[in-house]
């Protein structure tokens, strides 16, 4: 049941992710910008249409997934596995996804130049760096401003379980911002009529509200105004709305959601499953834990099997559903870890300079590697993968014009992924 | 009282726009020469030796230079002052971080309106010409990447050739019945249908709204909707499609019967439909057939084995592949470290 408190938070929240009403003055981003220069962006053959975005929080170290250096002194005691596509080996962590490399381009040439956490997360969401004056939108901002939102319904952009990430609006409206969802379990939560309130009721109210709040926005006939009036517009649509099962994982089957774990990652794939089938455009889930700064071998005994089991089962179940085909399914982290071991406590420290990262479905070819360390793992060698790169990949295949400029309120020009360089080759 | 006097003011400063012409030369050029040029140059070698670029890539000391702009954009649009970053940075209050010239007192009065009138008179530059070189090109263009190659975009390119647009009406018609349309690729003249979060009140009636886009329909989800066997006849109609999602409808093998002549079809979503092996019988002839989703049908192995033989090409996609995992698998809990 929903006390007025909780409705009061949900009300906020929906608020600041579905309409641009925050705790921030609302800044003049897409809109304006828009004005200004005319026609909106003129969108590109696009092979993908939605984003399952899994980052690896902390620092996924890449020697130990999926750039194995068997016989190097790096290696320590990770083994390889081969997979059913040939020449790509892999944690043997890793033996259910092994059987699926077949549909995943694994990109090991990643190069970024953040080396702390907060940085590093930063500038793989957006593609510029950390800095004092300005914030900058994540890549799924920038799908939902210039590929629109499909489902009038949802949130175009949700991430789940984790949030720590700075992974925001940015510069444009919070309308664009996503919609956090802690517990995927638990679902949207405060999101349901107060069980003691009956719909007329709640319509008579809310109608009493909104007479009372009429004369004040024809006063005052703002943006910030109007926000609000929306927001309680959106909020009951999404209330009363069948869209909002969405989010209900509870519908699912039980031996689904054990499939693809009980863990908190696995089930928030299986969330991020069932919201891209509902046209939500982007969502990221999150894994945080990857810190290995200690042991980093007995850490991965813990993580793999997660990630082997949750990805695998997504892979299989957006497959077999014919969602595959349109849905990019991303794997990256904010930087790589030390090839050389600490040995005093067998852990890795934060390596920007080389990692890798995951692409698959949406356009892009499985079965093959791109970009290419040295023997130990320390040193990009071929066909570097910058972050912008990266992020331009991912644009690339949604269509989104990667030259198409976006103004800042200040009037500073942005683009998805600032110019990086997309990997054309790999569709 | 305060609005006459804007508007009085406005009035004159339109006056003052016709009357005095304001030369480049002898009223902004020295503005430039004095606050803009030392960051706004040809390119320096500074006291260490290193070379100095100019800053946002944008030079003031020649004609083509202005015109160019910075990397990122034009900083003059002849005859809109406002839209000039030339003018509009310099009257941006004196600690806007925008603010130009970012060093030093803020341009005068007299100063910035130079430029701004200079600007609304079409940006005339006389007989100056200043350093050679710079061209107006944008820099946006240059950086567009080559449009991705698919054989299915190319598939689709070539199927849209020779097809005549959509008329609005017809198009119109099918909205309100509550279809999303939208050109299959940008610029295509094929279309792809959806009912987005209508799908509970979409029925055979519905359906039946598209027909006079029959030419133009290349893609048609129908998942979760409400229609039935019967009307899929308006779909046999659909000569260009090569895309049907009917996931989770109560279509079944008579259903099928209908999609027989579709000979682009690319790909058929018959998740959790009733669909047996008998109905997969009217899809043997279509061998464009690239991708077949069967999971949660009624289809056996018999009924996979014969498609497989008659459509070797074909993805058959069949079904959910669970995990395999050890009972002492962890749960994503990290064990404590004893």
């Amino acid at each position: 049941m929903m006390d007025d408190l909780s409705r009061r938070r949900f009300l906020s929240n929906a608020a600041m992710s579905l309409l641009g009403v925050g705790g921030l003055p609302l800044l003049d981003g897409l809109a304006a910008a828009q004005e200004k220069q005319g026609a909106p962006a003129p969108l590109r053959p696009a092979t993908a249409k939605n984003v399952i975005y899994l980052f690896m929080s902390g620092g996924m170290t890449h020697l130990d997934t999926f750039d194995l250096k068997p016989g190097a002194a790096t290696q320590g005691p990770t083994e390889a596995l081969k997979t059913n596509a040939d020449g790509v080996q892999i944690s043997s962590h890793l033996p259910n996804l092994a059987r699926h490399m077949d549909k995943i381009a694994v990109i090991n040439s990643l190069n970024s130049t953040q080396g702390a956490h907060a940085q590093g997360q930063y500038f793989m969401h957006t593609s510029y760096t950390l800095r004092g004056t300005i914030k900058h939108p994540t890549m799924g901002a920038w799908l939902n401003l210039m590929g629109g939102r499909q489902n009038p319904n949802l949130p175009g952009h949700v991430a789940i379980g984790g949030g720590s990430n700075g992974a925001s609006a940015g510069f444009l409206e919070s309308k664009y911002a996503p919609l956090p969802i802690g517990d995927p379990a638990a679902g949207l939560q405060d999101s349901t009529r107060a069980s003691g309130v009956a719909g007329e009721v709640f319509d008579r109210r809310l109608e009493r509200a909104q007479a009372m709040n009429r004369a004040f926005a024809a006063e005052h006939d703002q943006k910030e105004v109007r926000a609000y009036t929306d927001m309680y517009d959106e909020a009951v649509r999404l209330m009363n709305s069948k869209d909002l099962e969405a989010f209900d994982l509870r519908k699912e089957p039980d031996s689904l959601r054990q499939a693809y774990g009980t863990s908190s990652f696995g089930q928030g794939c299986l969330l991020a499953r069932r919201l891209i089938e509902n046209k939500v455009r982007f969502v990221e889930v999150e894994q945080g834990g990857w810190d290995t700064h200690n042991e980093n071998f007995e850490a991965m005994e813990d993580k793999l099997p997660v990630i082997d089991q949750a990805l695998s089962a997504l892979l299989s179940d957006l497959d077999s559903r014919g969602l595959l085909d349109e849905t990019l399914v991303v794997l990256t982290t904010e930087f790589g870890r030390t090839p050389k071991i600490v040995t005093e406590r067998m852990g890795r420290n934060h390596y920007p300079k080389a990692f890798s990262g995951l692409m698959a479905g949406g356009g892009v070819r499985g079965g093959q590697k791109y970009g290419k360390t040295d023997a130990t793992g320390e040193e990009v060698i071929e066909n570097k993968v910058t972050v912008p790169d990266f992020n331009a990949t991912i644009a690339y295949a949604l269509g989104l014009p990667l030259d198409h400029i976006v103004h800042s309120p200040s009037g500073r020009p942005f683009t998805v992924a600032d110019k990086g360089k997309p990997v054309t080759t790999i569709f | 009282m305060g609005l006459l006097v804007e508007l009085l003011a406005a009035v004159a400063v339109v006056a003052s726009e016709q009357d005095a012409k304001v030369d480049f030369e002898s009223r902004v050029l020295p503005v430039l020469k004095e606050r803009c040029f030392s960051c706004h140059e040809a390119g320096k070698t500074g006291s260490d030796g290193k070379p100095i670029k100019p800053k946002a890539g944008l030079r003031l000391d020649g004609k083509g230079w202005i015109l160019r702009g910075s990397d990122e954009r034009a900083v003059v649009v002849p005859g809109e002052p406002a839209k000039s970053r030339l003018y509009s940075l310099t009257v941006l209050p004196a600690d806007h971080e925008d603010r130009m010239p970012s060093k030093g007192d803020p341009l005068t009065k007299a100063q910035t309106e130079a430029i701004r009138l200079w600007i609304a008179q079409g940006a005339n530059f006389g007989s100056w010409t200043g350093a050679a070189g710079g061209k107006v090109e944008t820099p946006a263009a240059a950086a567009a990447p080559p449009p991705i190659v698919s054989s299915r975009l190319t598939m689709l390119e070539a199927l849209g050739r020779g097809i005549p647009s959509a008329s609005p009406a017809n198009l119109d018609r099918a909205r309100r019945a509550g279809a999303t349309i939208e050109p299959v690729i940008p610029g295509s003249p094929l279309l792809a249908v959806s009912f987005v979060s209508r799908e509970g009140s979409i029925g055979d009636k519905e359906l039946a709204e598209l027909a006079p886009l029959a030419a133009q329909i290349t893609r048609v989800d129908l998942g979760k909707t409400k229609v039935t066997d019967g009307g899929l006849a308006s779909v046999a109609s659909f000569t260009k499609l090569t895309w049907l999602d009917l996931h989770e409808t109560s279509v079944s093998d008579a259903g099928l019967a209908a999609l027989k002549g579709l000979s682009e079809l690319r790909s058929l979503n018959l998740f959790h439909t009733s669909v047996t092996d008998e109905g997969l019988g009217a899809l043997l002839g279509l061998t464009s057939l690239e991708d077949i989703y069967l999971r949660e049908t009624k289809v056996t192995e018999a009924g996979i084995a014969k498609l497989e033989e008659k459509l070797s090409k074909t993805d058959i996609h069949t079904g959910f592949e669970a995990p395999k995992v050890d009972p002492g698998a962890p749960t994503g809990k990290r064990k404590k470290k004893k």
